[in-house]
């Protein structure tokens, strides 16, 4: 009795989320493998044209050819969510240190102070880039009162401006994991690195960036994978000369009216999430049993 | 303060042998608590293996071990917060191993006394008569009277948060005792204690357990509590019982060399040295071993190899001739300089016949 | 003052530190700044001004937007921290055995890509045939949020452990009335924690709300999305600062319960 009672508080959240958020995805899945409607959605027969377009394109005279469209906005989706992450890792990692060391009551306020941004409206957050990177924006005015250019930059718009996106909205998911890490870090440790002769650099290189590896990965894990399907960012900043894939999907089932290519597309970028999950689980279990 | 004149109603009824009914009084015999051939398993690691124990009404019954011991489990198991892996238990009688611990005529006064933070000091006690289904005014009557039995009576209005470690204590014993259990259980109720209130606390528990008239079990790692506290104890070494026994039985005759050396200080010999046939171990505590007159022959001789100042005496230590360490007490800490010029020569060691005490093993 | 060696002070890193705070802040403080901007070009100030405020406030489709949005967060609100709370206590009690299948569930809307929740979850809705309008976004918000509403709640339960439950059950309390006499009252700064997170989390939503809604369950976010496609104009500032200052507002509280629920157990 003691084991069943508790596990069937689980089961109204169980079901909601299977009916709601599993089913819809299995119905994803089945999309990818239909034809498209004329008027969005999809009907029959079952196909795999959705996955074959990702890679080729058909001919007027309906013969097959490579086509890099769509696997380079799924590279740039990779590379721009790696890169956010590496960024975030880069630039994180001297704040997280830093919080790390100041009193309890200090830490609260910094690690409050970090994260307050996160619960800005993603939109408004991303839009304010908007105010500062565009033509008539902040900085190009700026730049021009100062005399410093005399037109406009073209900030937005580029892979750079996405990427600035990308890492501003994710930044604060890599602070808090490594801060989490540091923070476990026993000063001790640190202390008798010193007494054995590292210095200050040795001591970073040798103690405190391995140990806090595990809190790295987890931090990078939580900005690669929002970051890979993210719409927003690539949306307002991006334009059509940055897109991502989340820009794709959403085409696919707006203005192109292709909801299984959009359903293919879903599928492939879920299935690399999830790979890319599993993966660092299986290499964080790995660490932690040797 | 009869366990019998419960005012509980209904729900009361689905907890095992809180009211017994009239004219089945349990003669004083039959134990209230009976475990049999326990066995609790966590994975390959076993915290209780075979327990048999039978623990009479009305007793103080201690449960003491180092830490690790098993003793908790066993508490945990009495209460019914867990479930053995193998044995039973039996409450007055009828077996209890799977009732849960909410239809337990039991509580349990917790080692962090776990009174509900967000409750006064009379919701707290209230509880459990809320539970059983008392009705108001009963209820109502019952809280300042366990209050004033722990002498908490003006604080049924704090929150927990608002009182020291001692009155938390204090209402923690109101709070399981209100609802006139049949059993107490105490998991080390002292530790977060400090000294002082600690011998406070134990003689209020030997007051509470005469008024209450009902069968507490404590659990501890303080032998000099468990011996004090005790009408019997229970010795527990890694899931084992080693020894049941009063006070005086566990302290004077102990069972096996665990329990010499756990209860007080022993010096354990091999019986082979004192010219003794067999091949077991002799227990003598140093209070009873002392230096041989000249002329005296002695049970066994020795280097003195220090002499320490303990303070209320002095302590003799004494290597035998195979190299084993003995210790002997003696009063006369006035004297340290005369015992010091001792160190280094060769004394005899005796004591009386009946401080020695032949172990199995 | 000379200080010794002391390795808790990295030279440079509270500099370093203080120029990403400013990174993280600056762009914020610059919309709000312009929101005040009483001249009708956003980027030439004319003037500190209240009017674009007033533009907002009287504007028809904005209180729309903002009601809906309310209506949406309110309902997700209450129905995921009904289920994620009873869901946390209940995996958090519950063996350890199937813990990591239901945690991976649970995790789900968090590691699924916000994009494919929202066209995965139009194509369920639109191929069952339900339109049932503002109804339709709060289910999709309700599953979104139960991840948020159970995280304090897992966190709060861990930190109690079953100390006071099993105090509850040794005085005869059964499993009903220990979570409702117990372990509720107890998590009761949890939930509230929850609750603001999922509201939270809810009214910051714009990629589901935009691809699962339909012309009459626009949301803030969506609204304001449509007012930044048509051109950036001061009302957008205006707007934008709304939804910012309520993040934070509720972001603020939602930390000051946190921080109770911490400091209490």
């Amino acid at each position: 009795m003691r084991t069943h009672s508790p596990f069937l508080l689980t089961v109204p959240a169980l079901i909601v989320l299977t009916v709601f958020m599993l089913v819809p995805l299995g119905f994803g899945v089945a999309y990818s493998f239909l034809t498209a409607g004329p008027y969005g959605g999809a009907e029959l027969p079952l196909t795999l044209e959705p996955y074959r377009k990702i890679l080729f394109e058909r001919d007027f005279d309906e013969s097959l050819y490579f086509t890099t469209t769509y696997i380079s906005i799924i590279a740039r989706s990779v590379i721009l969510a790696g890169a956010a992450a590496l960024l975030c890792a880069v630039l994180g990692f001297p704040v997280a240190w830093f919080i790390t060391c100041r009193s309890p009551k200090w830490q609260g306020i910094l690690i409050f102070v970090v994260t307050l941004p996160f619960w800005v409206n993603s939109l408004v957050r991303t839009y304010c880039w908007v105010l500062l990177l565009r033509d008539q924006g902040l900085i190009n005015n700026g730049l021009q009162e100062l005399g410093l250019t005399s037109a406009p930059l073209g900030l937005m718009y580029n892979d750079g401006a996405t990427l600035l996106g990308l890492v501003y909205n994710f930044l604060p998911f890599m602070i808090l994991p490594v801060y989490a890490a540091l923070e476990r870090l026993d000063p001790r440790l640190i202390e008798a690195a010193h007494d054995l002769y590292a210095s200050r650099v040795s001591v970073f290189r040798r103690i405190i960036v391995p140990l806090a590896a595990p809190g790295m990965m987890a931090g990078s894990l939580m900005v690669f994978a929002p970051a890979l399907g993210y719409f927003l960012v690539p949306d307002l900043l991006g334009g059509g000369k940055s897109l991502m894939i989340g820009n794709l999907i959403q085409m696919a089932f707006t203005s192109s009216r292709d909801w299984p290519f959009g359903s293919a597309l879903s599928t492939v970028v879920t299935a690399g999430v999830m790979a890319f999950i599993v993966v660092s689980a299986l290499r964080g279990k790995k660490r932690n049993a040797t | 303060m009869s366990p019998n004149t419960n005012p509980a109603t209904r729900a009361s009824s689905k907890v095992v042998g809180l009211q017994n009914a009239p004219g089945a009084e349990p003669s004083i015999a039959d134990p209230i608590i009976q475990l049999s051939d326990v066995t609790l398993q966590f994975g390959e690691f076993k915290a209780l293996q075979g327990v048999n124990l039978a623990i009479n009404p009305g007793e103080f019954f201690t449960l003491l071990g180092p830490s690790g011991c098993g003793k908790t489990s066993l508490l945990r198991l009495i209460a019914g917060f867990q479930s053995p892996t193998s044995g039973n238990i039996e409450l007055d009688g009828k077996d209890v191993t799977a009732v849960p611990p909410h239809r337990r005529p039991i509580n349990t006064v917790f080692q962090n006394y776990a009174l509900f933070p967000h409750m006064t000091v009379a919701q707290n006690v209230r509880f459990g008569l809320e539970m059983l289904g008392w009705d108001g005014g009963a209820a109502d009557a019952r809280v300042p009277e366990v209050l004033s039995l722990v002498g908490m009576n003006g604080f049924a209005t704090r929150r927990p948060d608002a009182l020291s470690g001692g009155q938390q204590q204090r209402v923690a014993l109101a709070r399981a005792l209100a609802p006139k259990p049949r059993v107490l259980l105490l998991d080390e109720p002292m530790s977060a204690l400090d000294l002082k209130l600690r011998k406070e606390t134990q003689n209020e528990l030997k007051r509470l357990h005469r008024e209450a008239g009902i069968t507490f079990i404590l659990v501890t790692h303080d032998q000099e509590e468990a011996l004090t506290l005790s009408d019997r104890i229970a010795v527990l070494r890694w899931g084992e019982i080693k020894q049941v026994g009063s006070p005086e039985e566990i302290y004077c005759s102990p069972a096996n060399s665990y329990v010499a050396d756990f209860i007080g200080e022993a010096n354990l010999i091999r019986t082979q040295l004192l010219g003794v046939s067999g091949d077991g171990m002799v227990m003598v505590r140093p209070e009873d071993i002392s230096l041989a007159n000249a002329g005296e022959s002695g049970r066994i001789s020795g280097i003195v190899a220090d002499v320490r100042f303990l303070g209320s005496g002095i302590e003799f230590v004494v290597r035998t001739a195979d190299g084993e360490l003995l210790r002997a007490r003696s009063a006369g800490a006035g004297r340290l300089p005369e015992f010091r010029s001792l160190i280094g020569a060769d004394v005899r060691l005796t004591w009386p016949e009946s401080a020695q005490q032949t172990l199995g093993g | 003052m000379r200080h010794g060696f002391d390795w808790r002070r990295t030279p440079g890193f509270g500099t370093y530190t203080a120029c990403i705070f400013f990174f993280l802040y600056a762009p914020l403080v610059v919309l709000v700044a312009y929101s005040f901007n009483g001249g009708s070009l956003v980027t030439v100030w004319g003037g500190a001004s209240l009017k674009w405020f007033a533009a907002v406030a009287v504007n028809r489709d904005i209180q729309a937007a903002a009601l809906n949005s309310v209506i949406i967060a309110a309902a997700a609100t209450f129905a995921a921290t009904s289920l994620g709370t009873l869901a946390a206590v209940g995996m958090e009690r519950s063996a350890q055995r199937s813990s990591g299948v239901m945690s991976s569930l649970f995790a789900l809307p968090l590691l699924v890509p916000e994009i494919v929740t929202a066209v995965t979850t139009l194509i369920f809705f639109s191929s069952l045939n339900l339109r049932l309008g503002l109804m339709n976004l709060i289910v999709a918000h309700t599953v979104f949020c139960i991840p948020f509403a159970m995280m304090p709640v897992r966190a709060r339960m861990k930190g109690l452990g079953d100390l006071w439950e099993n105090a509850a059950r040794d005085l005869y309390a059964p499993p009903f009335k220990v979570l409702t006499r117990v372990t509720i009252p107890l998590l009761r700064p949890a939930i509230f924690s929850g609750a603001i997170l999922s509201f939270v989390v809810s009214l910051d939503d714009f990629v589901i709300s935009a691809m699962v809604g339909d012309a009459g369950t626009t949301t803030l976010p969506v609204y304001v999305y449509g007012m930044i496609r048509r051109g950036i104009t001061p009302e957008v500032n205006a707007a934008s600062t709304i939804l910012l200052v309520i993040s934070i507002v509720l972001a603020a509280v939602g930390q000051y319960l946190n921080r109770q629920a911490i400091s209490k157990s």
